[in-house]
């Protein structure tokens, strides 16, 4: 049992997670029946887990957790705050057992002393709901006392004594069976006793049309009548109603045989033109789902949001319906340990399939992708039906079908329906064999080995070099093809879904806004945005901090809000969404916002920047200052408001990623504070140069623009600092030897007609140029780190190493930028007298 | 002379190298392999200390190399060795290369002929020096004296690093 603690562990961590995460959902809409059903199935799962473990004291409080819950499941009333407040502190309590559980070997006692204190609190509220419903069942107690059920099967149904087992257990649970005729443990063993019929006695607890609509859901049912045998007060009219015979149901359990019956004339044009594709598809979902005709229904509907169209779909529309409503009305936990007894296998494995055809434009792969987005599923298969050959035959209308040739499509598409079953094979896929955990040391060993075979793949390109034989040139792109796709995978098996740290924030938020006396709301999206694992824990703390100034220094008290004419609740935007490479990243609050002013008279008595500069600065460059190392503890000291605790330490952290973070604000209306980070770390697009000898890659996603100049020509010097213009622009132009600090072995004279590059790149959404001496060529990069030890400025990101078996270093444009400003900015400048009307000349001198 | 006998295990592998005229020794296990400098282009690091040569790249992983004789402020005065070697050492996946004049041999050192070097000798290497014995190249020469380097002197010492870890404080 010992190896599984680790996984365990691992599973119920990022269980309680999502439960975390869900609760706080549920906060914002109680009513949600489908976050509650998605946190019972996840505090079902968890103490399953625990129970096997033999962690009693979890499992003990899951049930409870689980309990309390249920409740709500079938009630249409929303979930209660002080409900919700137990459930987290439930939550939190869960946390705590099994955080005291991994740091000891065995499970402590005082996690029994915990989880039985919450039991009890929970037990309280469950005692008190169920109440509740205990009167409520008196009142619905109108039903009659005992009602007489007889069913007639068709004389081909198949296995009829299921189907009497099916009604046996359909009334057991809409009341108390009394006796039935034959009896269920005779029938099953000998189904000829069914052929007379079935009569069933039993005391109802639900009206009789209810009933009666379940017990129509079994098929090939000949006859259905329900006789009331002890009149009550039951109205006429509802027994009338009862008796109404079943129409046998049209839906066949093989289900959905001839597709292109149902379809419009239209609808197999469009077919034929091959604008819509036809689709069987079958499904099962996981036993899981704890409402399967729910499921159902949402995938009908997410397909018909897709432009698809449901031709046909066994069960029918109108039954999945039913079965959701029937499903509401049942009580849930009854259903599950129906479902765990094996008697009733048979029956919930009908209610877990499902069959459609399906119209759409979509190839089965994305259907298939979709499908498993959407749902739980434990199996599906999905296969395309063609057109039978003869197409133009096809009817116009399929009421006026000449049955003989019905027949031969029917058969036509059984034929297209089983050969592509034959084909389709790697369409039907057992969901779930196909995820695997997988250490992330291996992935980490494997991104390592994919980096080796890409640098070993270009080596081996440069050296074959000119060969020109086609034969190795074809070896050669494949085998490029081959590495890129290795790479491509591996790499998106590194990506995860960003929510891995914002599902963190809500309950932080929540506690932080709370010990403050702040009410506080958050808003997540793009959570879906996918980013390189490695990036995980570095971006969560930095969010962390991010977040916890915009709680602490943003937003303001709810009466302080009131006054400013706000809602009393603040609201906090975590936003992420990716762009090219980059993947931005947005916290948000409408809080005070930043006074300039403010930030300004306390960089200033902090020396940061004299009186005269300070009044040339642009917002930016004033909001720039927050990030200044030596403000934030300024800020920290006085009280001075707005943010700044530490905005040093997060840019250096960001950058650190090779990303960049900016932040604007309005003053009472809120602060943005804006990252942009490389979505993976691992490999890049780079440019690589040429300066003075040595080899440099430069990140693409840095560069601007590219631009071919004689220096001695173009550059001009302005002050201390050397500028060109461009697209009727100044630009400051860096000369990257001044920042490379790399002795100068190779430094050529630069003669007249000696040309150069600037490499354009952005800092702050002003250009700024860098001058290198020649482009070498532009290539995807392996980064690898290099330790801190040797790069103790930062000017580089790492290094990469090229087919050739040369080193480059990766340059941090960011970095040298800086470095570039902060020395301009300490040498003598007399510009403070001279300044120019034009706009972009403070960028120059400001710096 | 205060004896220190008391090291943990019995005998202590060292690999044994030349580095300013002095004879030096390294812990075997912090050791990777021995490189031949020669065959391997230095790529110099933008803003790095001047005791970093630069990086090589070491079958497809870049390692830094650290000039030993400027990190520890030793023998600079005295010329090159034109075929420098590198010891590549490893310690918490943290790897660099240290460079060297000669490396010449792995030696067995028991503990008792490793001891604490006399207080007046220092030379920027470790505050606790160790020293030890090891025989002589050839068999009638006599016992020689060498210097060994600690795992905290080479990988958390407090002369060249602290200035590192101070100045990305700063930089942070």
């Amino acid at each position: 049992m010992q190896e599984y603690r680790d996984l365990f562990f691992d599973e119920v961590n990022s269980s309680l997670d999502a439960l975390s995460e869900l609760l706080s959902k549920l906060r914002h809409d109680p009513n949600n029946k489908n976050f509650i059903n998605e946190i019972f199935r996840i505090i079902h799962t968890v103490k399953g887990m625990a129970a096997t473990m033999t962690y009693n004291s979890i499992a003990k409080l899951c049930h409870k957790f689980e309990e309390t819950l249920d409740a709500y499941r079938k009630n249409p009333e929303p979930v209660s705050e002080d409900i919700l407040d137990i459930l987290q502190r439930a939550l939190d309590t869960l946390f705590n057992l099994v955080e005291l559980i991994s740091d000891s070997a065995e499970e402590p006692q005082s996690c029994y002393v915990l989880a039985d204190k919450l039991s009890k609190e929970l037990e309280n509220l469950v005692e008190r709901s169920s109440e509740k419903k205990k009167k409520e069942l008196l009142i619905n107690q109108s039903a009659p006392t005992k009602v007489e059920v007889s069913i007639e099967f068709q004389k081909d149904c198949a296995m009829p004594c299921v189907r009497a087992f099916m009604a046996t257990q359909l009334l057991e649970r809409s009341g108390e069976l009394l006796s039935s005729e034959p009896a269920s443990s005779d029938f099953m063993d000998n189904p000829d006793l069914l052929s007379q019929g079935f009569k069933l006695i039993f005391k109802p607890k639900e009206s009789l049309d209810t009933i009666h609509n379940k017990l129509q859901k079994i098929s090939e049912v000949k006859l259905l009548e329900i006789k009331v045998l002890e009149p009550s007060d039951l109205s006429a009219e509802q027994s009338e109603m009862a008796e109404a015979v079943a129409p046998t149901p049209q839906n066949n359990p093989e289900a959905v045989k001839n597709p292109f019956q149902n379809l419009s004339e239209k609808q197999i044009n469009e077919l034929k033109a091959g604008k819509f594709k036809l689709f069987r598809i079958k499904l099962m979902l996981s036993d899981e789902v704890l409402n399967p005709a729910e499921q159902f229904q949402n995938i009908v509907k997410s397909f018909n949001d897709y432009l698809g169209q449901i031709v046909e779909s066994y069960p029918s529309l109108a039954e999945i319906e039913l079965r959701v409503k029937e499903h509401q009305a049942m009580h849930p936990l009854f259903e599950i340990v129906d479902r765990e007894s094996k008697i009733d296998l048979h029956q919930s494995r009908e209610l877990f399939k499902l069959e459609f055809i399906l119209l759409i434009n979509a190839d089965p792969k994305s259907i298939l992708d979709f499908m498993q987005d959407a749902c739980e599923l434990s199996k599906i298969q999905v296969d395309e039906i063609k057109l039978p050959a003869d197409s133009t035959n096809q009817p116009t209308d399929t009421g006026t079908v000449d049955s003989n040739l019905a027949q031969i499509q029917s058969d036509l598409a059984k034929l297209s329906h089983e050969s592509s079953e034959d084909t389709n094979h790697k369409n039907t896929h057992d969901v779930k064999t196909s995820f695997v955990r997988v250490n992330v040391a291996v992935l980490e060993s494997l991104m390592n080995s994919v980096g080796e075979l890409v640098i070993n793949h270009n080596r081996l390109q440069s050296a074959l070099g000119d060969v020109q034989d086609t034969e190795t040139r074809s070896i050669m792109q494949y085998l490029h093809q081959v590495t890129t796709k290795i790479q491509q995978q591996v790499m998106s098996a590194r990506m995860v879904p960003i929510n891995q740290v914002f599902s963190r924030f809500p309950r932080f938020i929540r506690d932080i806004a709370r010990s403050l006396g702040k009410l506080v709301e958050l808003e997540i999206i793009g959570g879906e945005t996918e980013i390189d694992r490695l990036m995980i824990d570095e971006l969560n703390e930095i969010l962390t901090h991010l977040v916890r100034n915009a709680i602490d220094h943003g937003i303001e008290t709810a009466d302080q809000r009131e006054r400013f004419h706000k809602s009393s609740r603040g609201n906090i935007k975590l936003q992420a969404y990716s762009q090219g490479n980059n993947v931005f990243i947005t916290i948000s609050d409408d809080g005070r916002g930043i006074d300039t002013d403010n930030v300004k008279r306390k960089a200033i008595e902090r020396g940061l920047l004299s009186l005269e500069r300070a009044e040339a600065m642009s917002k930016e460059e004033i909001m720039d200052l927050i990030f200044a190392t030596g403000f934030s503890t300024a800020a920290q000291v006085s009280d001075l408001s707005g943010r700044g605790v530490g905005m040093d330490v997060v840019k250096s952290r960001v950058s650190s990623l090779g990303g960049q973070v900016s932040i604007d604000s309005l003053i009472t209306q809120g602060t943005t504070v804006k990252l942009s980070i490389p979505s993976t770390i691992s490999i890049i697009q780079a440019l690589i140069i040429s300066h003075q000898g040595g080899w440099y890659a430069i990140p693409l996603s840095d560069i601007r623009e590219i631009i071919q100049i004689r220096p001695l020509e173009q550059i001009r010097k302005l002050s201390n600092c050397e500028v060109m213009v461009m697209h009727n622009q100044t630009i400051p132009v860096i000369k990257l030897e001044d920042y490379l600090m790399v002795e100068n072995v190779y430094c050529k004279l630069r003669s007249e007609d000696d040309t150069a590059l600037v490499i354009m790149v952005e800092h702050h959404e002003k250009p700024i140029g860098i001058i290198v001496d020649s482009l070498i060529c532009q290539q995807e990069v392996v980064i690898k780190p290099i330790s801190n030890r040797a790069n103790m400025q930062g000017l580089i990101n790492g290094a990469t190493v090229f087919g050739n078996g040369r080193v480059a270093m990766i340059l941090n444009t960011e970095r040298i930028i800086e470095l570039y400003r902060s020395d301009k900015r300490m040498q003598y400048s007399p510009w403070g007298t001279e300044r120019s009307d034009d706009d972009s000349w403070h960028f120059v001198l400001g710096k | 002379m205060s004896k220190d006998n008391h090291i943990n295990e019995s005998s202590q592998q060292f690999i044994i190298f030349q580095l300013a005229n002095e004879t030096m020794g390294i812990p075997i296990g912090l050791v990777r392999e021995v490189i031949n400098l020669k065959s391997f282009v230095l790529s110099r690091i933008p803003g790095s200390p001047t005791f970093c040569s630069g990086v090589i790249n070491l079958r497809g992983q870049v390692i830094p190399i650290i000039d030993a004789r400027k990190r520890y402020n030793f023998g600079l005065d005295l010329p090159l060795e034109n075929d420098p070697k590198a010891i590549i050492l490893e310690n918490n996946k943290e790897q660099f290369g240290l460079m060297v004049d000669e490396v010449e041999e792995v030696a067995d050192i028991p503990p008792e002929a490793i001891e604490s070097a006399p207080g007046h000798m220092s030379s920027g290497l470790d505050r606790d020096r160790k020293i030890g014995r090891i025989s002589g190249k050839n068999s009638n020469q006599k016992e020689r004296f060498v210097f060994l380097l600690s795992r905290e002197s080479l990988f958390n010492d407090t002369g060249a690093t602290s200035t590192i870890s101070s100045l990305n404080i700063a930089n942070s």
